[in-house]
């Protein structure tokens, strides 16, 4: 199985050792890297891909809430990147507002994931990287990292 | 011949002829003496008549007096007022016609007063003739003197003013009146002349609109120079067109306490435009009152809602983050190092418990604040035919569950947001269905019925009831009248009071124990198209 790169933006410690459990929960061989802040997502988004630095992820789960850079930007940021215009984007959020969902769809985020309050259903988050990095096709990807 | 002779008895003749001639001029003379002063009396007698004439037809009382206070005449609406014919006053005097002692006396005295000066008096009595009317009559005395200037008679003119004193009466009391209105309004009223608008007259809460500024006779501008251009262009239009204008609310800046800053005031005014008798617009009244109290009120109040909106939606999304951890990794603490210790099970069991009501008041909490964020408001029409049905499918398993029996009549298009409402009957179906009484099944009757410019509806429920005297507590925040038998937030009744309340509905219930509940809510109607 091909390892994937599952960029994580999120500040709650929490959040993050439970998105590694939904994705060993679901078999997925990953390598996660988390910016625990918004202005380490912006400053990770800047330098990926190039020689020496991590690679373009084949996921970004973002969530929204996020210190110093909003969520909201790091998105803006990310999309920019050439490499980037189309790798699918979960957004974790506690947020449930239409506002919200609003304000990201206008940059192509494939899926909406509210934070539930039950640990099966935030197992289901590594469901649905699952999916959505199986459905891109691994023969038009950069499989340089 | 002797020519002297013939002088002198010529002379005689002609001196004969001469004196017959002056006699002859003489008696002409006479003749036409006699014809002169026949023309004159005749002429005095002709000017007599007029005067008798002029004096019996005038409606005003004449009468004469002798230099005692006798009377020596009374015209012919005077014996009227009496009822006495002309012999029988003469030579009386006004005791002697049986006056009012005090009246009496006044008139000998003034008519005594004339006779001394020489010069008129005039004066305002009431007198009741022979009628026993009492009537107003303003006289004059005035002297008439002898052709050596000397005082000859007093003449006496009084004329019946009784209406004229009524009227003068009834419009100095009706001019108290409305002065008393004008003084007393509890508004600024100030009346403009003229396209300077001079003021003309301002009551005294205007005047303290300008703190005891000079006002009157003043244009207006002189008085408040700095009055937005706003508030000319609304004068002058109301001087151009001759239409009112009315404002409510208006913000009409201006320096009220002098200190040479504008202060911030609303008012809430009509202009009125005043007509002369051709009908044209030569003025302007202007009622005013400064509404500036409640405006602000208003606008803290609405400022101190949004903040508590504000506060109750971002509290709501912070409490949520720190259940969500409890709530998981006490789950993840039993699965990985608890296992199946039963206590343990129990213990988790309790937190789960807690974390999910937990969960649910703050997603009521949310709901209820969502509600409140005005901006979201929809204004249009909702057809509460489909916000009833979304109810339904949406408590469709607890309605079979509960083997209840819902029934309801097509509900009507009214004021607000669709699904909104839809919550409305959402909350109120969840409630019937709560609190049934136990072995009963529920039955719930929907019903709509039209009242003036409202749609007032009904849902009826054969559940446990409530006391009437809890029928408004029921719609307060966190408000369980059973806390231990039913689930429940406390907050369902107070959502739906706040989504009526802001589509401008009213909500209520009524209810009595062991007989059900009955909520209805009333919206403004929408005409189907």
């Amino acid at each position: 199985m091909r390892e994937i790169h599952v960029l994580l933006a999120e500040d709650n410690r929490g959040d993050v050792l439970l998105v590694r459990e939904a994705l060993t929960a679901h078999h997925l061989s990953y390598r996660l890297h988390v910016a625990s802040d918004g202005a380490q997502a912006v400053d990770f988004v800047a330098r990926m891909g190039q020689p020496g630095e991590a690679p373009c992820p084949d996921i970004l789960l973002l969530d929204l809430n996020l210190p110093r850079v909003d969520g909201h930007e790091v998105l803006r940021e990310f999309r920019r990147h050439p490499d980037c215009a189309t790798t699918p984007v979960i957004v974790v959020s506690s947020s449930d507002s239409p506002r919200d969902r609003e304000k990201v769809s206008a940059f192509g985020v494939a899926r909406y994931f509210r934070k539930p309050t039950n640990l099966d259903a935030f197992m289901q988050l590594g469901a649905l990287v699952k999916e959505l990095t199986e459905r891109a096709d691994p023969g038009n990807r950069d499989e340089s990292g | 011949m002797d020519t002297a002779t013939v002088s002198v008895e010529s002379l005689r003749a002609r001196i004969q002829s001469l004196e017959d001639q002056l006699a002859g001029a003489h008696e002409r003379l006479k003749a036409a003496e006699a014809d002169r002063d026949r023309n004159v009396a005749a002429e005095v007698r002709r000017r007599s008549n007029v005067f008798d004439v002029v004096l019996s037809t005038l409606p005003d009382l004449i009468c004469t007096f002798d230099l005692d206070g006798r009377f020596t005449y009374a015209n012919p609406a005077l014996l009227g007022v009496w009822q006495k014919s002309l012999p029988e006053i003469i030579g009386k005097t006004t005791f002697d016609l049986g006056y009012p002692p005090e009246l009496a006396a006044r008139i000998q005295g003034e008519v005594k007063r004339v006779i001394a000066s020489q010069r008129p008096v005039v004066n305002l009595t009431p007198f009741a003739g022979a009628s026993g009317e009492m009537r107003v009559y303003e006289y004059i005395f005035s002297p008439v003197l002898g052709s050596d200037r000397s005082m000859a008679e007093v003449t006496c003119t009084a004329r019946d003013v009784t209406e004229r004193e009524r009227m003068e009466k009834a419009l100095a009391a009706s001019e108290a009146k409305l002065q008393q209105v004008f003084a007393q309004a509890p508004v600024a009223i100030v009346v403009f002349r003229g396209p300077d608008f001079v003021v003309e007259m301002a009551n005294p809460f205007y005047q303290a609109l300008v703190q005891g500024k000079e006002l009157v006779g003043r244009p207006f501008k002189d008085v408040l120079p700095d009055l937005g251009q706003d508030v000319w262009d609304a004068f002058r239009r109301v001087l151009d067109t001759g239409e009112p204008f009315v404002a409510n609310e208006w913000y009409v800046p201006y320096d009220q306490n002098g200190d040479g800053v504008r202060e911030d005031v609303w008012f809430n005014v009509v202009y009125h435009p005043m007509r002369n008798s051709e009908d044209q617009v030569t003025g302007m009244v202007a009622v005013c009152s400064d509404v500036s109290v409640q405006v602000r009120a208003r606008k803290e109040l609405e400022r101190a809602n949004r903040e508590l909106e504000e506060f109750a939606y971002v509290a709501g999304h912070d409490l949520q983050e720190p259940l969500r951890m409890v709530g998981i990794y006490s789950e993840m603490l039993l699965r990985r190092f608890l296992g199946d210790d039963p206590d343990a099970r129990e213990y988790a069991g309790f937190v789960r418990h807690g974390v999910e009501r937990m969960e649910r008041l703050i997603q009521d909490l949310l709901t209820y604040s969502r509600t409140i964020h005005s901006e979201d408001a929809s204004t249009g029409g909702a057809d509460l035919n489909r916000s009833l049905a979304d109810a339904l499918k949406t408590m469709d398993s607890r309605i079979t569950e509960s083997k209840a029996k819902v029934t309801a009549a097509p509900p009507p298009l009214v004021v607000g947001d669709p699904s909104q409402l839809a919550q409305v009957f959402q909350n109120i179906l969840s409630n019937a269905l709560k609190y049934r009484r136990v072995q009963i099944a529920p039955e719930i009757d929907i019903s709509a019925r039209r009242q003036g410019a409202e749609w007032i509806i009904s849902v009826r429920d054969n559940g446990i009831g409530f006391e009437p005297q809890y029928s408004e507590k029921i719609f307060g925040l966190f408000k369980r009248l059973y806390k231990d038998q039913f689930s429940g937030t406390g907050l369902g009744l107070a959502i739906c009071q706040r989504i009526i309340e802001r589509y401008g509905g009213r909500i209520w219930a009524e209810g009595s124990p062991g007989n059900g509940a009955i909520f209805h809510f009333a919206l403004t109607a929408v005409e189907r198209v």
